[in-house]
């Protein structure tokens, strides 16, 4: 299967070193046998990602979610196993690289060097961003007369006009109105209609649900599945049920299953369909 | 020696970008300033003013070449000013930014490059009031003052280098940046700033010889008032260049080594 492979990642892992204090840390620093601890994030993840797909990371927090996203980014490194990443590759970080002092149209310059576009695309995209930003006059006044929403607004709409080939969306999509999220939403479906592949973090399934190809369930740094997003989503979201209703001591021993899961979720499907079909035939 | 290599290009090849992004840095701290830039040549003027009146006024002291104090000092106090401003600010850079380094995949070197941008290039236009002085008090130029170029090039290498250092173990470990205070501060007195340390017993002259700080601040007076080549102190020139290359694979390889650590620990 010759499918386009834009993200491979095998066997990785990122351990957090967890030291009792500052000294235990220049300790570890120095080479030297440091007390503290290791905190896995992520075991062992082995996956390949489709170019242009929108993929989606569910997981509880502490689940790795965002370690796996931002090794992708490239920002943080794994501890072992390799992540070959094809193509460029951004995170959506709206409130990143704002400047209070700059004006609107100052700051979409600067957090565009930030995120290394050359002044060429700027002056290409600022028009765009200024659209999207909807901040009307306000553009050309100092960040810091802006209410919340129209700085989280610009800082959005200057990330996505970044323009990589892999865009990675961290819970970045809760700012502005709904009408602003959906004009979000809108954008990253432009984006993938493009070609381009988009690896997307939330905690909201009906987003996930709505919006991602594939979805990936990863647990305590492990992968539990990989499947459609129609299928993975209802599983997640009935493990989701399970998890609340446990005591911390059950949760710790708790290994999820996907297929049990899956299982689970297609049974009560098959059940509530022949529940309607019942209704139908009764009628 | 590779990953020197390496770590220069990654430098150079983002420089353009560096440039920028400091430029709008320094733009965003004048947005607040009424006086904008005016302070940029207020603050070195309050300084030298302070350091005329306790070192001349009040302690009388002697210049080589019997050049008037506030100028020679003033000849000194610029490139000094530059320089501690890039050693300090370029130090704490990586924690500075630290925001921007957990969110945004770009070069850590940026971080402090930026710093030493920012301070030059106020530097630069300081010198405007140096050079308006000297020609106001009757220096003249000469072709000596064209080495002034050399001297900036020297500087940035060696702020280069001592910034990969100091902003790497500074991001890992703070005490380290903590501790650089002080060191400046006694930087600032062994370099010949505000007092000329060829007034030291022979024995001790060897502190300005090793003071890289020291070769700049005197090399810009050299330029500028005494008329001296810098290839005639090659020895101390031959020196400061080792040195400058020792900081350089040092940084390198102590950013390289580290860079993985920041992340995940700022």
């Amino acid at each position: 299967m010759a499918q386009d492979v834009i993200v491979r990642c095998e066997n990785l892992t990122k351990t957090y070193d967890l030291y009792t204090g500052e000294g235990a840390r220049i300790m570890a620093l120095l080479g030297l046998p440091a007390r503290g601890m290791h905190y896995s994030a992520l075991d062992g993840v082995t996956q390949d990602f489709i170019r242009g797909e929108i993929v989606g990371l569910a997981g509880l927090n502490g689940s790795g979610k965002s370690t796996l996203a931002k090794i992708i980014a490239g920002i943080t490194y794994p501890t072992s196993g390799r992540c070959e990443v094809r193509g460029s590759v951004s995170m959506l970080a709206a409130n990143v690289g704002m400047n209070d002092q700059l004006t609107g149209r100052e700051n979409i310059h600067y957090k565009c060097m930030l995120m290394g576009l050359t002044r060429r695309q700027i002056a290409r995209v600022e028009e765009s961003i200024i659209d999207f930003a909807e901040v009307g006059v306000y553009i050309d006044q100092p960040l810091r007369t802006y209410s919340s929403g129209m700085r989280s607004r610009l800082g959005f709409a200057i990330s996505v006009h970044a323009d990589p080939e892999i865009l990675i969306v961290d819970e970045a999509l809760s700012v502005g109105d709904a009408a602003f999220s959906e004009k979000c939403l809108s954008r990253m479906q432009e984006f993938r209609d493009s070609g381009k592949t988009i690896f997307f973090v939330t905690h909201a399934p009906w987003q996930m649900l709505h919006f991602c190809d594939r979805v990936m369930w990863l647990h305590r740094g492990r992968t539990i599945g990989f499947d459609k997003a129609d299928v993975m989503v209802p599983t997640y979201v009935e493990f989701t049920r399970d998890w609340t209703k446990m005591e911390a001591a059950e949760r710790e021993a708790m290994e999820p299953s996907y297929a049990a899961y899956r299982e689970r979720f297609q049974r009560q499907q098959r059940e509530a369909w022949a529940r309607k079909a019942q209704g139908l035939t009764t009628e | 020696m590779k990953t020197t290599l390496n770590v220069l290009r990654e430098i150079i090849l983002h420089l353009p970008r560096t440039i920028r992004l400091a430029l709008y840095e320094n733009r965003s701290r004048r947005s607040q300033l009424l006086l904008g830039r005016v302070w940029d040549f207020l603050n070195p003027l309050f300084q030298i003013l302070i350091y005329w009146f306790v070192f001349s006024v009040g302690l009388k002291t002697e210049t080589r070449n019997g050049f008037p104090y506030a100028i020679w000092l003033m000849c000194g106090m610029m490139p000094w000013l530059a320089m501690n401003a890039s050693s300090v600010n370029a130090a704490n850079a990586i924690q500075m930014n630290a925001h921007v380094l957990k969110n945004v995949a770009i070069p850590v070197t940026i971080m402090p490059m930026k710093a030493i941008v920012k301070a030059y290039y106020e530097h630069l236009w300081t010198m405007g009031i140096l050079v308006a002085t000297l020609l106001f008090t009757g220096v003249w130029p000469t072709l000596h003052w064209l080495e002034l170029a050399y001297y900036l090039l020297a500087s940035g290498a060696f702020l280069t280098g001592f910034a990969l250092i100091t902003s790497s173990l500074s991001a890992v470990w703070r005490d380290f940046f903590e501790f650089l205070n002080p060191v400046m501060r006694l930087m600032f007195y062994i370099s010949s700033v505000v007092w000329p340390l060829e007034s030291l017993p022979e024995n001790l002259q060897v502190i300005m010889f090793l003071n890289p700080f020291a070769y700049v601040v005197e090399g810009y007076r050299k330029c500028l008032l005494y008329g001296e080549g810098f290839w005639l102190n090659w020895q101390q020139g031959a020196y400061f260049w080792a040195l400058t290359l020792l900081l350089l694979v040092m940084g390198s390889l102590l950013n390289m080594r580290l860079r993985r650590r920041f992340i995940d620990q700022l």
